[in-house]
């Protein structure tokens, strides 16, 4: 469902699946954890994302908290999440692709 | 803290419903369903609990009707909307190159009126739920406590079926400057407003897009050819249902002279009681604040024998409903306009162009686009009745209440928002139902017009080429 890949520059957090409430409920402490511990930048991976919940919104919503202005993307995202974000207001966490 | 005085952060609330509607566009048709169904059977399965919360908080009405009322926007509503698609492609027109698909609106601010306060939250929750929609309920101040919990039944049942969280969000107590934030916020895809005249005009005033209601002043015509002690007992079983607080319930008797000791001993039967020029003086003190032009509060949803005992009349104690002889409409006779309560005006005439006449005028006293009713066999006059109205619902040998919402008595859509359309400032006359609250979008596939393909198009910039024979040559080789 989710892991992680660090480099001295860059926490990449590669989720999977479907990402709902008991999905996230069982991966939030760990992520936010790993995000707050990084150095350097966060990016999500959602390539493998089929489906998310509002907590992992919420999650990503303190992840960009977390990690500072600018230091916080989504990264590869498949068209329905992408649509997900768009209408969520959360546009400017996605990464330019 | 109690839920009367809870307070709530506008901007908190319309990003969870942003997040909300986020989520809910990845639902697929058959996992919608299952949520409307599990909140449906919640909702219906809480119908005499919340009925019952219902009077006791506002002090309006009779239980028993409110069940009813709770019935229709569950039940028979869920039995409408259960196999309509919502989601995805919902038609197909393969001559004509178009296909519809289905897209939720985005949040949507309910506003929910005392006088149906379970009901009308639950039908909007369920058509908001089935269109993938969040919605925002703002309970009338009167009515916070059962409200939010027919909201919170509806919720949580959705929830158990993985309905995206805050899919149903309630408010508590409610200033006007909250609701106008909410109104206007850049988030808000639309306002459902049930309510006042002045809570509707907020609405639409909003910039946000609204479906109102408009307000009713029904007028039943009961016509020399109907049954008149089926009419009767319609009209009784309409005016009396929930002690009249059915927007859509009869305002107005109008009958003809020939008929009309027959309908006033029919009335009389049932218990209704004909008021003198002295006791409807005194009701219309009690029915009517004519500082503010609209009927009292102390009788809305009040019982007959209540609103006698208020006006200090001597009307038997099982009195069902207090009938007011009339003579003509408008400011000076408060009891021909809208009372939500257990009171008719009545008017004696002496043919058809004098009752349709006289039912334009009722129509047209504060009840423009919304419900007109009448009882005939004439099919004729019914049709002539029909063409002079302004309503969105001509009912025909219907107790109106429960006719004009639809499902029980006929087979319009069951709904508890009623469009009066233009001439009640509402953009439809329909029963609002789901189909209202979908964005369709639609893939036009190229069909070239063959007549506009084969006619001369350089005519077009032929000043001397009138319209005539633009059409003749257009049409030519058809």
């Amino acid at each position: 469902m989710v892991r992680f890949e660090e480099t001295e520059t860059k926490l990449l957090v590669i989720f999977s699946g479907k990402l709902d409430t008991l999905a996230c409920q069982a991966t939030d402490e760990q992520v936010l954890g790993r995000v707050r511990a990084a150095s350097g930048t966060v990016e999500f991976d959602l390539a493998e994302v089929e489906y998310v919940a509002s907590v992992f919104l919420r999650i990503c919503l303190q992840t960009a908290k977390a990690a500072g202005p600018g230091r916080f993307s989504v990264v590869r995202v498949n068209p329905v999440v992408k649509k997900v974000f768009m209408i969520a207001g959360l546009g400017s966490l996605l990464a330019e692709e | 803290m109690d839920m009367e005085s809870k307070r709530f952060d506008v901007e908190e609330v319309m990003e969870r419903a942003a997040l909300a509607a986020a989520v809910f566009s990845q639902l697929d048709q058959e996992h919608t369903d299952r949520i409307v169904r599990a909140a449906y059977l919640a909702g219906f399965n809480a119908r005499v609990r919340l009925a019952k919360m219902a009077c006791e908080e506002t002090g309006l009405g009779i239980w028993q009707d409110k069940v009813i009322k709770n019935v229709l926007a569950t039940q028979l509503v869920y039995e409408d909307i259960k196999d309509e698609k919502t989601v995805g492609v919902i038609g197909e027109d393969h001559e004509r190159g178009i296909v519809e698909i289905a897209q939720p609106l985005g949040p949507i601010l309910a506003v929910a009126p005392v006088t149906n306060p379970t009901s009308t939250v639950m039908f909007k929750i369920l058509i908001a739920l089935k269109t993938r929609n969040p919605i925002l309920i703002r309970p009338h101040n009167r009515a916070i406590r059962c409200s939010s919990e027919a909201a919170r039944i509806l919720y949580e049942a959705a929830l158990g079926e993985d309905a995206p969280e805050d899919c149903v969000q309630w408010l508590g107590n409610t200033s006007r400057e909250e609701t106008h934030a909410l109104m206007s916020h850049k988030r808000l895809a639309l306002i459902l407003a049930t309510g006042g005249t002045g809570l509707v005009k907020s609405a639409y005033s909003s910039g946000t897009p609204a479906i109102g209601v408009g307000a009713g002043n029904v007028p039943v015509y009961i016509e020399r050819s109907a049954d008149i002690p089926f009419a009767v007992k319609q009209i009784l079983i309409s005016k009396t249902f929930d002690n009249g607080t059915v927007c859509a319930s009869e305002q107005a008797v109008v009958t003809e002279r020939a008929l009309t000791g027959q309908v006033m001993a029919e009335f009389q039967r049932r218990g209704a009681y004909f008021l003198n020029e002295e006791e409807t003086r005194k009701v219309e003190a009690v029915a009517f604040d004519r500082e503010q032009g609209v009927m009292s509060m102390d009788v809305v949803g009040q019982p007959a024998a209540h609103i006698a005992r208020l006006a200090g009349i001597e009307a038997p104690s099982d009195v069902t409903l207090l009938i007011a002889p009339q003579k003509k409409v408008g400011k000076g006779y408060p009891l021909s306009s809208e009372i939500l309560a257990p009171i008719l005006a009545y008017y004696v005439v002496e043919g058809l162009p004098e009752a349709i006449n006289l039912c334009i005028e009722l129509n047209y006293h504060g009840g423009i686009g919304h419900t007109v009713s009448i009882f005939s066999n004439d099919e004729e006059v019914i049709r002539q009745f029909a063409a002079a109205m302004n309503a969105g619902r001509i009912l025909v040998n219907t107790p109106s209440s429960q006719g004009a919402v639809g499902a029980i008595y006929n087979r319009l859509a069951p709904s508890l928002t009623l469009g009066c359309g233009t001439g009640g400032k509402n953009i439809t006359t329909d029963n609002i139902t789901a189909r209202h609250l979908l964005n369709i979008q639609r893939i036009a596939r190229r069909r070239v017009n063959e007549e506009l393909e084969l006619f001369d198009k350089s005519l077009y910039l032929d000043e001397s080429v009138d319209a005539a024979a633009v059409e003749k040559l257009y049409h030519r080789n058809r």
